[in-house]
């Protein structure tokens, strides 16, 4: 898969594969948000990939274990909520966000359209993680108000994450359902 | 108080400390009984005691305030005593009162005891009649602008200026020198009139440099009092004590044998029983080296009581409980030794980025540290709500070591390895104080985070080369859920499969919050 992340000021874009057992992780070059590279870049052909065996501790972090050098060891917990992350690395707790398909509109789009406006109860989920939807596909059926509205996507994406159920109770701004953009025609 | 050994211990009181008395009463062989708001009722720290009594309602004057309801659940469970922890009925003396007239044990001192010390101003009265220093001021009433202005040179500059009615730093003025009396004491009188209707003002000597120094004490109601020496909680942010640690650094000798001996004698006036705390501020700059002037008493277990237990070996709650069961104080003075060095930091789920309101949320993930000389109280786990209704501690990191320097590397790495997700915490904070060359150095005072981290907002947001790695390897190991199965699915590695095992079991999806995907299978 292919991730933006903006950790403080600074965007990459990350290519991370599962290959042979190993996690593999290719790293773009770093943007900065007030820079003058545009983000998203891509990840160059030439990205040195490093290859980790992923070993889950009992205290339920993970230990990245480089591959190659198995001295190297990066360990790791995390949590998510929407497109913000919170991950603990060796020491350091970082807040960041995952960015989704283009900058901070989408962004934006991702966490306020993907949620209910008032409290509501899930009617349907239409899609399931996985699913490929075109722009403006009904994804989910809240009713609220004795009124049914749906939850349109707002781009052409691939749904990677549904966090509700139906007949579900669930509160105004917390995201539904995650969506990828589908990926830019390659030129 | 019975003098026959006690069976039951309610404990008034939630969180750590709740805990922390669970153990101290199993350790003696008493049965355990907790209280519950609504809000705690899944509390973890109830795993651990024996019984648990409902209170109905949220807030802590609906519940842990209510000394009724507290007596009800004492009697319904048989407890023969109450232990109320710190905060919430610990220092009111019509609870220990009401307690005693219900023959129920109250663990701590006597009402009278905490009626004479809880006071601000009989304790300091009280302090001065049995020679221990308190801070050199008059009281201003009935004196004029002129008497005032020869009892502010008596005290010697700089002077406090305070409204008598005041509180909140209103009608309070520093003086530097004579010639600025006059006007800043116009001005005090002024502010203390439009914001109290009393222009009545009092004088204090000011201290630009303070440390607060403070000397634990166990009595047995009986006249025996001892101490277990002092702790400096110099490294306070508004008031709110943040690092504490045992001994002071840098106390001599001679300065620690009479500011023990004045916490004593104190203590002694009033036949104190139980554990209680003596606060001093202490002059660093005093020449000589030793000016030290009692503030005030707790009339409590304090929250840092874990830094005195560490560098002496004793229980402070396991003897408080023997102490209300009416044993002996069996121990002398001659048989307390500090051994070695301790310090706490008290982590907080609080965003420094944001003024340090704290952070109101679930933890998506809690890991606490562990390892040789590291002590952690607290009363959450993984899953636990921070919530707004008490107090956003989530635990207390202790570490201790054989000098000050083996107990700070501990504790550096001990906050090195605490995970906290789904809040905000101080941890960053609490990392850069004990990180700092003064802290390290031992120079505490309590306008050091004022003069060291102001302005302190938050470490800077940046990843290193492996915090990219790790960030980039979470997306596809869990954070975004549906990619993570899909991607288990195509490899079926070994990490693959347990992340998304535990993805299907997700307690924290849907209605959002923070979720963890490691935690959320356990």
């Amino acid at each position: 898969m292919k991730v933006t992340l903006r950790i403080g000021d600074a965007e990459r874009t990350a290519e991370v594969t599962r290959r042979d057992g190993h996690v593999v992780v290719r790293l773009g070059p770093v943007a900065s948000a007030d820079g003058t590279a545009t983000p998203p870049l891509a990840v160059p052909d030439d990205a040195p990939a490093v290859a980790f065996v992923v070993r889950p501790e009992r205290d339920g972090t993970w230990t990245l274990v480089d591959a190659a050098d198995g001295g190297r060891r990066i360990p790791l917990a995390g949590a998510a909520q929407g497109t913000d992350r919170q991950l603990w690395t060796a020491g350091r707790t970082l807040r960041y966000g995952r960015v989704v398909a283009g900058g901070a509109a989408r962004h934006a789009a991702d966490a306020a359209g993907l949620a209910a406006v008032i409290p509501s109860v899930v009617l349907d989920v239409l899609v399931a993680p996985g699913d490929t939807v075109a722009d403006g596909q009904k994804l989910i059926l809240l009713e609220s108000m004795k009124m049914v509205v749906a939850i349109q996507a707002p781009f052409a994406g691939v749904v990677t994450a549904v966090h509700c159920a139906k007949g579900e109770a669930v509160q105004p701004g917390v995201p539904l359902l995650a969506l990828d953009e589908a990926p830019a025609a390659v030129p | 108080m019975p003098d026959r050994p006690l069976r039951t211990v309610l404990i008034a009181n939630r969180g750590e400390i709740a805990r922390r008395i669970v153990h101290a009463a199993h350790q003696l062989g008493l049965r355990a009984a907790c209280v519950a708001s609504d809000a705690d009722r899944d509390a973890v720290w109830h795993q651990a005691a024996d019984v648990v009594v409902p209170l109905a309602g949220s807030t802590a004057t609906e519940t842990y305030l209510r000394a009724d309801l507290i007596l009800d659940a004492a009697r319904r469970v048989g407890a023969d005593a109450i232990h109320p922890g710190y905060g919430f009925l610990s220092e009111r003396p019509s609870f220990a009162e009401a307690c005693e007239a219900a023959g129920i044990a109250f663990v701590g001192p006597t009402a009278d005891a905490m009626r004479r010390m809880g006071g601000k101003v009989p304790a300091v009265e009280l302090a001065r009649s049995v020679g221990v220093p308190t801070v050199p001021g008059v009281s201003g009433v009935g004196l004029g602008d002129g008497e005032l202005a020869a009892a502010a040179a008596g005290i010697g500059f700089p002077v406090l200026i305070k409204a008598s009615a005041g509180g909140g730093g209103r009608g309070m003025r520093r003086v530097d020198d004579a010639a600025g009396f006059p006007d800043a004491l116009a001005a005090a009188r002024a502010e203390a009139l439009s914001a109290f209707g009393d222009d009545t003002v009092l004088l204090e000597r000011y201290f630009p440099l303070a440390r607060h120094v403070e000397v634990q004490v166990l009595g047995d109601g009986r006249g025996k009092v001892i101490h277990l020496f002092e702790r400096d909680c110099s490294i306070q942010r508004r008031y709110q004590k943040i690092i504490e640690e045992a001994p002071a650094p840098g106390l001599d000798p001679a300065q620690r044998a009479a500011i023990t001996a004045a916490a004593v004698r104190l203590a002694e006036a009033v036949d104190y029983r139980s554990a209680g705390t003596v606060e001093f501020l202490v002059d660093p700059t005093a020449e000589p080296p030793g000016g030290f002037y009692f503030l005030e008493m707790n009339t409590r277990l304090q929250v840092e009581h874990p830094v005195s237990e560490l560098v002496t070996g004793l229980d402070l709650a396991a003897w408080q409980l023997r102490l209300a069961g009416g044993a002996p104080l069996s121990i002398d003075q001659a048989g307390v030794t500090l051994r070695g060095h301790a310090i706490e930091a008290r982590l907080y789920a609080e965003d420094p980025s944001a003024g340090f309101l704290p952070s109101i949320g679930r933890l998506a993930a809690y890991r606490p540290p562990s390892g040789p000389g590291i002590r952690i109280d607290d009363g959450v786990a993984a899953g636990s709500e921070i919530t707004p209704h008490y107090d956003a501690m989530i635990a207390k990191v202790i570490a201790s070591g054989a000098d000050r320097s083996e107990a700070l590397a501990r504790l550096q790495r001990a906050l090195h390895d605490t995970i906290v997700l789904g809040v905000t915490t101080n941890i960053d904070y609490l990392q850069a104080i004990v990180g700092h060359a003064a802290f390290r150095a031992g120079d505490v005072h309590t306008r050091f985070l004022d003069e060291h981290l102001p302005e302190w907002h938050g470490a800077p947001i940046a990843a290193d080369a492996d915090a990219w790695l790790a960030a980039a390897a979470f997306e596809l190991l869990g954070a975004t859920g549906g990619a993570g199965t899909t991607s288990a699915g195509a490899t079926g590695g070994a990490a693959a499969g347990h992340a998304s095992a535990s993805l299907s079991a997700d307690p924290w999806s849907g209605l959002g919050g923070w979720r963890n995907v490691r935690e959320a299978g356990r």
